[in-house]
């Protein structure tokens, strides 16, 4: 009988053995797995994604085709234009359209924009989700959500600046089949105020790379300048209040160097207040590669870099012209002037100068110059291209010798020079847009570091401060940091203005982004921003 | 008549001119041959049973043979012929008749653990025996089957030793994103790797095309299957050895018009100034440094022995092919085994096979090769005064591409399989088949210090390793009461597939002369930048399958299938499915009503119905899981963060693909002319795709579904005659034609919606999708811009609005083509075979990506153009940024000459004489195509959903001209 047993457990255990199709997972980690070890050594590497994903503004080495916040905010402002060039660079027209602001529900930047917010903020939901149930000390737990919380309003901010209206997701588990519903731009405004005022006092106090007091605060600021924008309600003497916060913390203050807060070891910098790390080393996937956007594809031998370069966009003319000649914030920002072999890897003589290759006839026997006029060869053709040398590049973030097509700067999202800009601003709309003593004493406080001999003419007078003045002064300052369509829409230029070959409009809808068509399929309850088609 | 018929013709006139050496004895019999209709057979081999004494008949069908001892006994064979064995005593002729083989009719065919004989077939298979394959050298054993089957387009596309580039397609696309490679199955074991097999050793393809028949294989049957069978052990106590070798060139098969230097010099005047050349000084034919004529060689010897209770094979196969693209090549050996043995008098037989491949595969990067071959400026020169490499704008130079990189792969690909067959009362059996399938790598690839001066040195190494088991148990019980016959069949699967893997990366060594050898030694893994790399999965398979096939006088006949498969690929609540199919056929020719058309061999009505499945691609894709993302900087440290990767779908199954089919089949005039029209209509439904979903509730912004729904319907012609059938000459005639159109039906759900797919890259500078699927298209449909001109400015015009606008696009044309077909020759006088294959695709449209993008002038001067720059279609060149455009866009209708062989057979006779045949012949492979496509070769990829890009950086396809000589012991 006992053998029977044996023999019968034996037969069931093979025909089960026979039929067994549970996958046996060996590169990956299943959800079952992850959470059955989880303990608090686990945290940093969950918790990373949140800082993984802050990358994603500008990040990837096809974020200037795909899409991403920092490419996106500039490339559609006065101060930054990727003209194509000998046949490259055209790329199906999706720079053009961001400079014409002639965007479709199609395109990469639209889509990927959005899908980079709501990838963040479901990040974040999960972390909260899945956190709320581990086992983790109160206190630390508590600290822990705040800085999640955070995280997700700064995300929503992005969104309520580019699209507006985009529905609040606060859960992750939902119920099966659940769709969000757009929420008012209003109702987003309001939730990240909320979210960031009720956490950022859990927070530590400083921590580079990471959601502390500092970053908060800032991230309040930057709803409160914008508030009038985004909603109609002025919000000016809580602007001044916050950032009378950050200044009094005594936390952060102005490098001596306006160039020291973007070089490549620039952790150290007393100006940053969140910057997202960069590392040539650790980055695997998204690294940081403005350098290879914009310089030209020969400037390798030039510069003595290990890596080549794309060779893509570069200042606007206008915006280029238009700097103080003693401004140094020039030479700090933007690569001008002709190059050289300076290895000798290209010519064979070291300092030889580099030729146009040309790609197109009309760079034919020009040697290599980087200039601040970029005029169009063909006006009205899709490819209206440009010489290949033409425009000059980005160079506020140092590129060191040896680059390697990654950098190691930490890109700044916020810093300290702007918190003195938002106070003066607040303070000069405050006052019906007239500028008085404290405004300019704020911005030349900024502009101090930038000439050898700050006196004369080179301070700022209240009388010399309106809109278009305030306005150059941010792109002085900011220019190439991601704010740049924030500020012009805040002044009212962003689609009343001329600029390379954007042609004024009065159509106020361009001041947000569509939603994706991708994203309307998606999900039915989702409304399309007024202008744009539904799908 | 049937084409076997015609070697039978000849082997048995060469036969009879040679008689038979006799050796001194006494005792002689006597008798004549002769056919079923009482015709003296000439040239019939006589043979005393059990030794090497034999004659062969004369010309009026006698024979006179000395024999040990009277009685004795004999035996009659002749090529097309049943044997004959009989009692002769001296002094007594006999007469003796044989009777013809139906060979046509009743070929045994494989149809999955079972075969049938061709006539009693019910679904539609298509079954190619060794002596109908392509002659000559090719590439993949696929090819030896290309144009012979209707219905499966076979092409090749490339001219790379180490990716034949053999594609096939059978029946239309019916998937998204899944394979569409049909399931190959080698001896009965799936997991083989046909272009591994050695040509030679093949005996017979059988493709399983319909749903009805490929059923039995459930989730892997929708592409159809495709049986392989391999040459056994001789079963009659002889020793035979058989040699092949060849050796063959290989060109370019169409040169690529570029400008030659002076060419290029005089563009000035040539385009009245309208482009000013960037003369550099030099003359340099770059494809002349890059290409070459490409030697290959290749010996196959094989030895098969044994009796019909014991025997064995053994082979092995030498190849060596060179590219036509300097340092590219392969070299390999295969050896194959197989011994059958049987017990107990036949109840019990066991039998095992192994074939090993190992190959060493030499390779460049093709693509950057191509490009910069096609676009350097022939006045640049190779090298600079001090003698390093020049360097360009926006190609590497070619010559530093193929010398200074490398990239080698060793590979070995083993399966094994064994098979026990178990008879215990006559009709029933039992078998257990298990098969073993590994095949491991080690790659390694060095580029020099020269190569790019950033790096001293840049080193690659990979190696992966998978394997596959397979386990197969069924019984098979067959009866037969009167006029009918029952077969039925059920068993068990039992399949896994494991790969893993890793990779490593490093760069800036000592010394370039260790290349790879010591990857540990580059600077960069102590600096941070070296890169590593690994990965692991596998999945399963378990299914039960049955049969049953019932035929009533061999009349009606009926078959059908089902097949309970699961996988561990799908979801947890799609685990399982149930696969199943029909098919029924009525020989009418058997019908009494039919006597009076003796014309009329066979004629057969086929009608099934049936369910396979297509798998997802990968595994894993059903869960949550968590992977590694980048390290991030958190407390002062760099750590990896983890997060989920993709979403769930525990609804993820199969693709589910439905095919009716109905078929006719007939012979007539003594089999001298045969065919078969099939037509077809396949419906797939759960087709897989990624579809994007809201992130939140989701984790991630895709998630894989089973939505959309694919047809295709199609006909299928095959045609076979012998148009000369006299003694001395025969010449046969073989067709066929096939049909197919594709629709997609359904590309959303209420849960998934995708109003279309926009698929394809131009590449850069013009960023645009080329192909379009959706609901009431095609797939393979190109969805852009129509030009109708060029304006004054030379910018596009095109149709319903302005280049580059979303709305303006239109379907310009499609990938696939529609129509296939193929004709081939085969004629034989005396000794000479002369085999001519014509193959052509029609119906469908290449999108030339090497004109879009450099036959234009807006590219810069200091480059070299298509010679079709100077086209000037619309009274002006194009010298505005590269658009995607119909422009491009040409028909790539194409008739090849795919293959000629003429080959001589001598045959000796005696025992004395070791060597019984000798086989000449010369071979061209791709020999010309007649087209107005004017890129390299019409025949560009058909698969996947972006099929017609003949993309600049390809491989090109080759043309090969071969002498071989086969020699039988």
């Amino acid at each position: 009988m006992k053998k029977l047993f044996l023999y019968a457990a034996a037969a069931a255990s093979l025909a089960v053995s026979c039929v067994n199709l549970d996958e046996e997972v060996y590169d990956k980690l299943t959800a079952e797995e992850y959470f059955k070890n989880f303990t608090e050594a686990d945290i940093p590497a969950a918790l990373g994604t949140i800082y993984q994903d802050l990358r994603n503004l500008y990040a990837g080495s096809s974020a200037h085709t795909d899409g991403c916040w920092l490419y996106t905010n500039e490339e559609c402002g006065d101060c930054w234009v990727t003209p194509s060039r000998g046949g490259a660079w055209y790329d199906g027209g999706i720079y053009q359209r961001l400079n014409q602001h002639t965007w479709t529900i199609d395109d990469a930047h639209v889509l990927n924009n959005w899908r980079k917010a709501y990838q963040a903020i479901n990040t974040c939901n999960r972390l909260i989700y899945e956190f709320t149930s581990a086992s983790i000390d109160a206190a630390a737990k508590e600290k822990l959500m705040a800085e999640i919380r955070v995280a997700r309003a700064f995300w929503y901010y992005v969104l309520c600046d580019m699209y507006g209206n985009v529905p609040i997701v606060t859960k992750y588990d939902v119920p099966d089949g659940y769709l969000p519903e757009t929420s008012s731009r209003k109702d987003v405004f309001d939730f990240v105020v909320k979210e960031v005022g009720e956490c950022r006092n859990l927070l530590e106090v400083k921590s580079y790379g990471r959601w502390d007091h500092g970053a908060a605060a800032m991230l309040l600021a930057k709803m409160y300048i914008n508030a009038e924008a985004w909603t109609g309600e002025e919000k000016w003497d809580e602007t001044v209040k916050i950032c009378d916060e950050i200044m009094d913390s005594k936390q952060y203050s102005l490098d001596s160097e306006y160039r020291q807060v973007f070089v490549t070891e620039n952790q150290n910098s007393p100006e940053i207040i969140l910057a997202a790390v960069n590392d040539e080393v650790y980055d695997e996937a998204n690294p940081f590669v403005i350098h290879l956007w914009t310089h030209h594809w020969n400037a390798r031998y030039h510069y003595d870099t290990e890596t080549f370069f794309w060779g893509g966009c570069c200042a606007v003319p206008e915006f280029a012209m238009s700097y103080d000649p003693d401004d140094t914030r020039y030479q700090d920002s933007w690569a001008e002037g002709l190059l050289f072999d300076n290895t000798g890897e290209l010519t064979g003589e070291p300092g030889s100068p580099i030729l146009c290759d040309p790609k197109d006839p009309q760079d034919a026997g020009r040697q290599l110059e980087y200039t601040k006029d970029v005029p169009i060869y063909n006006p009205g053709d899709p490819g209206n291209m440009t010489g290949e040398g033409r425009g000059v590049r980005m160079m506020k973030y140092e590129m060191k010798k040896k680059a390697k097509n990654r950098l190691s700067n930490d890109f700044v999202i916020f810093r300290y020079a702007d918190v003195l800009f938002m106070k003066a601003e607040a303070l000069y709309r405050k006052n019906g847009k007239v500028a008085d003593g404290t405004v300019t004493d704020l911005i030349n406080e900024v502009r101090r570091r930038a000439f050898a001999d700050f006196s004369g003419d080179k301070v700022l007078k209240p009388e010399e401060l309106d809109d278009d003045r305030f306005l150059l002064e941010y792109a002085w300052e900011f220019c190439q940091e991601g704010y740049r369509r924030q500020q012009m829409i805040r002044f009212g230029t962003f689609v009343t203005k001329d600029w390379f070959d954007h042609t004024a409009s009065s159509d106020e809808n361009l001041e947000l982004f569509p939603v994706p068509r991708e994203e309307l399929l998606a999900n039915g309850n989702l409304e399309q921003n007024p202008g744009y088609p539904r799908i | 008549m049937d084409r076997y018929g015609l070697y039978r013709i000849i082997l048995c006139i060469l036969l009879s001119s040679i008689a038979f050496a006799v050796y001194g004895q006494s005792v002689y019999v006597t008798g004549i041959v002769t056919d079923g209709p009482g015709r003296p057979l000439p040239g019939v081999t006589v043979i005393e049973k059990g030794t090497s004494n034999g004659v062969a008949t004369d010309q009026d069908g006698t024979f006179r043979l000395a024999v040990g001892a009277s009685p004795a006994t004999l035996v009659f064979s002749c090529i097309g012929y049943e044997n004959v064995e009989m009692q002769v005593t001296a002094g007594v002729p006999v007469t003796v008749v044989l009777e013809e083989e139906d060979m046509v009719l009743d070929d045994v065919v494989v149809v999955g653990y079972t075969t049938v004989k061709k006539s009693t077939l019910t679904s539609s298979v298509a079954s190619v025996k060794s002596g109908d394959f392509v002659h000559g050298a090719v590439a993949s054993p696929l090819q030896l089957i290309a144009g012979r089957v209707a219905g499966l387009a076979i092409g090749t596309t490339s001219g790379d030793p180490n990716d034949s580039g053999v594609q096939m397609m059978l029946r239309g696309v019916s998937t998204l994103t899944g394979s569409q490679q049909p399931l190959v199955i080698i001896d009965g074991i799936a997991g083989g790797n046909l272009g591994n097999l050695s040509v030679d050793d093949i005996e017979a393809i059988d493709i399983l095309k319909d749903g009805a028949a490929a059923a039995i294989y459930g989730t892997r049957g929708s592409n159809g299957v495709i049986l392989v069978t391999t040459r056994k052990g001789a079963s009659d106590e002889g020793f035979e050895i058989d040699y092949h070798g060849y050796m063959s060139v290989e060109t370019i098969s169409r040169e690529i018009d570029v400008f030659s230097a002076d060419e290029y010099r005089n563009l000035n005047a040539a385009t009245n100034t309208f482009f000013t050349p960037v003369d550099k000084g030099a003359s340099t034919d770059w494809k002349d440094l890059v290409f070459r004529p490409a030697f290959s060689q290749r010996h196959y010897l094989s030895v098969k022995s044994g009796n019909a209770k014991s025997n064995f094979f053994v082979s092995v196969d030498y190849r060596n092919r060179d590219g036509i693209i300097r340092n590219t090549g392969r070299e390999g050996v295969n050896v194959r085994a197989g011994f059958n043995r049987s017990f107990f008098d036949d109840k019990l037989t066991v039998s095992a096979n192994i074939y090993d491949a190992f190959t060493v595969q030499n390779t460049v990067s093709t693509e950057d090769v191509m490009f910069a071959t096609l676009v350097t400026n022939p006045t640049e020169p190779v090298y600079q005064p001090s003698g390093e490499y020049s360097v360009f704008v926006d190609s590497a130079n070619p010559v530093k591409l193929i010398n200074e990189y490398r990239s080698t792969s060793r590979w070995n690909d083993i399966l094994t399989s064994g098979k026990i067959t178990l008879t215990p009362i006559e009709p029933l059996t039992f078998t257990v088949t298990g098969g073993f399938h590994h095949f491991g790598n080690v790659d390694g690839s060095y580029a020099t210090r020269k190569f790019d001066l950033n790096y001293a040195g840049q080193a690659w190494r990979s190696s992966s390793m998978n394997m596959s088991k397979t386990l197969e148990v069924y019984g098979q019980y067959s009866e037969k009461w009167g006029r009918h016959d029952f077969l039925a069949l059920a068993g068990y699967t039992y399949y896994d597939y494991l790969t893993e893997g890793f990779n490593m990366y490093n760069y800036d060594f000592p010394t370039d002369v260790l290349s790879e050898n010591i990857i540990g030694t580059g600077m960069a893994l102590k600096e941070g930048f070296a890169s590593m790399g690994g990965y692991k999965n596998m999945n399963r398979l378990v299914s039960f399958f049955s049969r049953a096939n019932y035929s009533y006088d061999d009349r009606y006949l009926l078959s059908g299938t089902l097949r309970y498969e699961g996988s561990s690929k799908f979801g947890d609540n799609n685990k399982w499915g149930l696969f199943w199919a029909v098919s029924g056929a009525w020989r009418i020719s058997r019908e009494s009503f039919m006597s009076g058309a003796a014309w009329l061999d066979d004629l057969k009505l086929r009608v099934g119905y049936g369910v396979t499945g297509n798998e997802p691609s990968d595994p894993y894709l059903s869960h949550l899981n968590y992977a590694f993302g980048s390290p991030v900087y958190i407390d002062g440290k760099y750590v990896y963060t983890i997060a989920p990767q993709q979403n769930a779908n525990p609804d993820l199954r199969w693709e589910e693909k439905h095919e009716f089919s109905a078929g006719l089949d007939f012979a007539m005039f003594g089999n001298r002319f045969s065919g078969s029209v099939d037509w077809y209509s396949r419906v797939t439904d759960g087709l897989l795709y990624s579809y994007n979903v809201p992130v939140p509730p989701n984790l991630a912004s895709t998630t894989l579904a089973n939505v959309g729904v694919v047809s295709n319907t199609g006909v299928e012609v095959m045609l076979s005659g012998g148009v000369v059938h006299t003694e001395d000459i025969r010449f046969d005639i073989t067709g066929n034609f096939s049909y197919n159109i594709n629709r997609m039906k359904k590309l959303s759900d209420e849960m998934y919606r995708r109003d279309f797919l926009e698929l394809g890259s131009t590449g850069a500078p013009v960023q645009k999708t080329t192909h379009i699927v959706r609901e009431g298209g095609r797939i393979g449909d190109f969805y852009g811009w129509k030009s109708i001109g060029m304006s004054e400015t030379g910018a596009w015009i095109v149709e319903g609005g302005e280049y580059g606008e979303n709305s303006s696009r239109q379907v310009t044309g499609n990938g696939i083509p529609s129509m296939n077909a193929a004709l081939t020759f085969n004629l034989y006088v005396h000794g000479f075979d002369l085999s001519a294959t014509l193959r052509g695709a029609f119906d469908f449209q290449i999108l030339n990506q090497y004109r879009m993008l450099w036959e234009n002038f807006s590219r810069g001067a200091d480059h070299n153009f298509p010679k079709t720059i100077l086209r000037n279609r619309y009274n002006r060149y194009v010298s505005t940024a590269p658009a995607y455009v119909s422009y491009y866009l040409e028909d790539g209708d194409f008739v090849k000459i795919e293959n000629i062989t003429l080959g001589y057979t001598f045959r000796f006779k005696g025992p004395k004489n070791p060597l019984k045949t000798l086989r000449l012949y010369l071979s061209g492979q791709n020999l010309y195509t007649f087209t107005g496509y004017s890129g390299v070769d019409p025949e560009v990829s058909f698969l996947g959903l972006t099929p017609g890009i003949d993309y600049t950086g390809g491989y090109p396809t080759t043309r090969t001209f071969t002498f071989g000589l086969k020699l039988g012991f």
